[in-house]
């Protein structure tokens, strides 16, 4: 018989009454989630790797503000965003390398037509977007259809959160289009 | 490529792979981090105490040839500060309370030990 894995919420009270195992539970359960999300937003391991450490500090220090019954995946997602976010202003401020709302440019046309498979060239395609829409089509396939969620993360209006998701689909379609129709060729 | 097609392959997709060390550098900062001996407020009051001995003993070396006068000044200054804050017959009290403690703890509660007499 399989042992029901522990709530988050049971996981969180543990760890608030001193299990250093509860917390590391938790982290076992998102580490590989807020890396994902911190990656793609700022684009660079290392970067993402700091990013992921200092949000999980940051919740561990503040656990006992959490507020019962909310998702720790939309808790953790926004520390780890906001954190991604003072990375990008620094990044921005030192150097004009990188703008946040500015597609990469090693990720162009040509390496898209590298990209073999099918999820490679999705996942190229993604890192082509723009940094708002990539970082909303990630949550999307991070948390799933909850707007809700993605909306508290990204602190934005429900309406601009489904917006942007359109123009994402959008552009990612577009692109994914673009590349079979030049392999047709 | 339709919404649901694009989703599907959306949510195929697998998520990035995080480097290997990263749980311990997480977990290293977080719970297995060495717990500090002090809390902040008491740093802060170690701090303090320790700036004012250190001022304190500059204070007495740097004036060495009128020490008594600076000691003097340091015993006054203490006395007022300590006097703004009392009225004068609680110093009765405390005067008494520190003569009664010194003279209680001269009295010896112990019976006499007697000298070891060898049959």
């Amino acid at each position: 018989m399989e042992v029901p894995a522990l709530t988050d919420d049971a996981l969180i009270a543990s760890a608030l009454a001193g299990s250093g195992d509860a917390f590391g539970t938790l982290v076992e359960r998102y580490e590989r989630a807020v890396y994902h999300l911190a990656y793609r937003t700022l684009r660079d391991a290392e970067e993402a790797k700091d990013a992921t450490q200092e949000a999980f500090m940051k919740a561990y220090r503040a656990l006992n503000t959490f507020r019962p019954g909310a998702k720790f995946s939309t808790w953790i997602f926004t520390i780890v965003y906001h954190a991604c976010c003072d990375r990008l202003a620094r990044r921005k401020r030192w150097s004009d390398a990188e703008l946040p709302d500015r597609a990469d440019p090693a990720a162009g046309p040509e390496a898209l037509a590298e990209a073999s498979d099918d999820a490679h060239r999705l996942r190229a395609a993604i890192e082509a977007l723009p940094e708002k829409y990539r970082t909303v089509i990630t949550l999307f396939h991070l948390q799933g259809k909850q707007y809700d969620e993605i909306a508290t993360v990204l602190d934005l209006p429900m309406g601009t959160v489904k917006t942007h998701l359109f123009r994402a689909k959008e552009l990612l379609r577009k692109a994914l289009g673009d590349q079979i129709a030049e392999r047709g060729r | 490529m339709t919404d649901d097609e694009l989703e599907r392959a959306l949510f195929a997709l697998p998520l990035e792979e995080p480097p290997a060390d990263l749980r311990h550098r997480i977990l290293g900062a977080t719970v297995y981090r060495p717990r500090m001996i002090f809390r902040t407020a008491e740093v802060w009051a170690l701090g303090t105490a320790l700036a004012v001995m250190v001022w304190l003993s500059w204070y007495v070396m740097t004036g060495l040839p009128n020490l008594g006068v600076k000691v003097g000044f340091i015993v006054s200054s203490l006395v007022a500060v300590i006097g703004a804050a009392m009225p004068g017959q609680t110093w009765l009290w405390l005067a008494l309370g520190i003569t009664a403690a010194i003279w209680i703890s001269q009295i010896s509660f112990m019976p006499a030990r007697r000298p070891i007499v060898d049959h």
